[in-house]
């Protein structure tokens, strides 16, 4: 499939012969991509949006607490429920502004550097993505959790593990294969060339 | 940024540089269909990276590396295919050959030899080779590049030595046969 922004800046440049139909075609290109800038940004807040939302709901759900039995736990499992989706919406925000802000005016050694970096397959910055899933994960021990049974504590643990576990197993190996299909090839390029400029 | 001031710049930039970006997208495509998208790329990238230009680099340093960088990517899988087209009417083709005046006659008599020795460099040496022949000193590639001037003069050498040895070692078909007949 092709570019959005190409296919817009194509159709704004056809006939792009002369002088004068070249600045007119400038003036509507450069409105074309100030509306997919505008475009792209509007997706990053739909995004932090619903996870704000959703930060709200859990909150409000914490407050009203129809089916709360009302122990320490569960204040801690629902507050974590709430920090889940905040620290969602904002590591997502700061990924997609990595992932967007890739600069090509850098000296070639340099963006391709920045390349190599950005399509590691394990780097900090993407494991700051584990961190609402290990709060989901307490929260729902926690929310789970017969208070006035402690010896059902494991069990409960256990019993959250074998849904989380999996969902994130899950998660990684779709997340890998893409990995390998989109971004190791571009993360191998990176760095033969990078090879090759050191040499 | 702000909006009009963006657009303004924009403007001027390509105005000024647009005959840049079309030798370095002309040198990557051999049609002229792929040279329009491989333009259109580069004004994208333009665009995308005016917010971090600081003005570190002249404009026309900075132009090159977002085109050079955006050929990099552009020819995404088939990046090692990339060939670097050459023709009569780029300037500077004798840049290629520092001394050798024989072999600047064969340069300019069997194009199409030089043109297979150019596609088998490699995409850096390809890269650099393309800045080469816009007539940029060694300070000007080694800012787009990123290495140092040195170390870019070493390598522009060696490059240029190894197209010789090719030449010398390999001359054409058509040459063979010429002198065959002769």
């Amino acid at each position: 499939m092709q570019n959005p922004v190409l296919q817009i800046i194509q159709s704004a440049m056809i006939n792009n012969t002369t002088r004068n139909n070249s600045v007119n075609n400038m003036d509507q290109f450069i409105g074309k991509l100030q509306k997919e800038d505008k475009r792209n940004l509007l997706l990053t807040r739909n995004f932090r949006w619903i996870m704000w939302s959703l930060a709200i709901l859990y909150a409000i759900m914490f407050i009203v607490r129809p089916f709360s039995t009302n122990t320490i736990y569960e204040h801690i499992g629902w507050s974590l429920y709430v920090l889940t989706f905040v620290s969602f919406g904002f590591i997502f925000n700061y990924l997609k502004k990595e992932y967007q802000q890739v600069d090509y005016g850098l000296p070639t050694l340099k963006m391709l550097e920045n390349a190599a970096k950005r399509y590691k397959l394990f780097q900090r910055k993407v494991l700051l993505a584990s961190a609402p899933v290990l709060l989901l994960d307490a929260g729902m021990v926690l929310v789970t959790f017969d208070n006035e049974n402690p010896e059902t504590l494991l069990r409960t643990i256990l019993v959250t593990q074998a849904l989380i576990i999996p969902a994130v197993g899950i998660g990684l190996i779709i997340g890998i294969s893409i990995w390998r299909k989109r971004q190791k090839p571009l993360r191998d390029n990176a760095l033969e060339m990078i090879n090759e400029l050191n040499k | 940024m702000n909006k009009n001031k963006k657009e303004e710049q924009f403007k001027q930039i390509i105005d000024e540089n647009s005959d840049r970006i079309m030798h370095i997208c002309r040198y990557y495509n051999p049609n002229t269909e792929d040279q329009k998208d491989m333009y259109q790329e580069i004004l994208v990238n333009v665009w995308k990276s005016l917010d971090s230009f600081r003005g570190e680099s002249k404009i026309s340093t900075w132009v090159y590396r977002i085109a050079i960088n955006t050929s990099l990517n552009f020819t995404g899988k088939a990046f090692r295919q990339m060939k670097l087209m050459v023709d009569k009417d780029v300037q500077n083709m004798n840049l290629l050959i520092d001394d050798d005046k024989q072999l600047k006659e064969q340069f300019e008599t069997d194009l199409e030899n030089l043109q297979t020795r150019l596609n088998q460099l490699s995409v850096i040496e390809k890269a650099m080779i393309s800045l080469m022949l816009e007539d940029l000193s060694m300070r000007e590639i080694a800012d787009i590049i990123g290495l140092t001037e040195n170390n870019v003069r070493v390598k522009i050498h060696r490059i240029k030595e190894k197209l010789k040895e090719q030449l010398i070692a390999k001359p054409s078909i058509a040459n063979n046969t010429i002198s065959h007949d002769k």
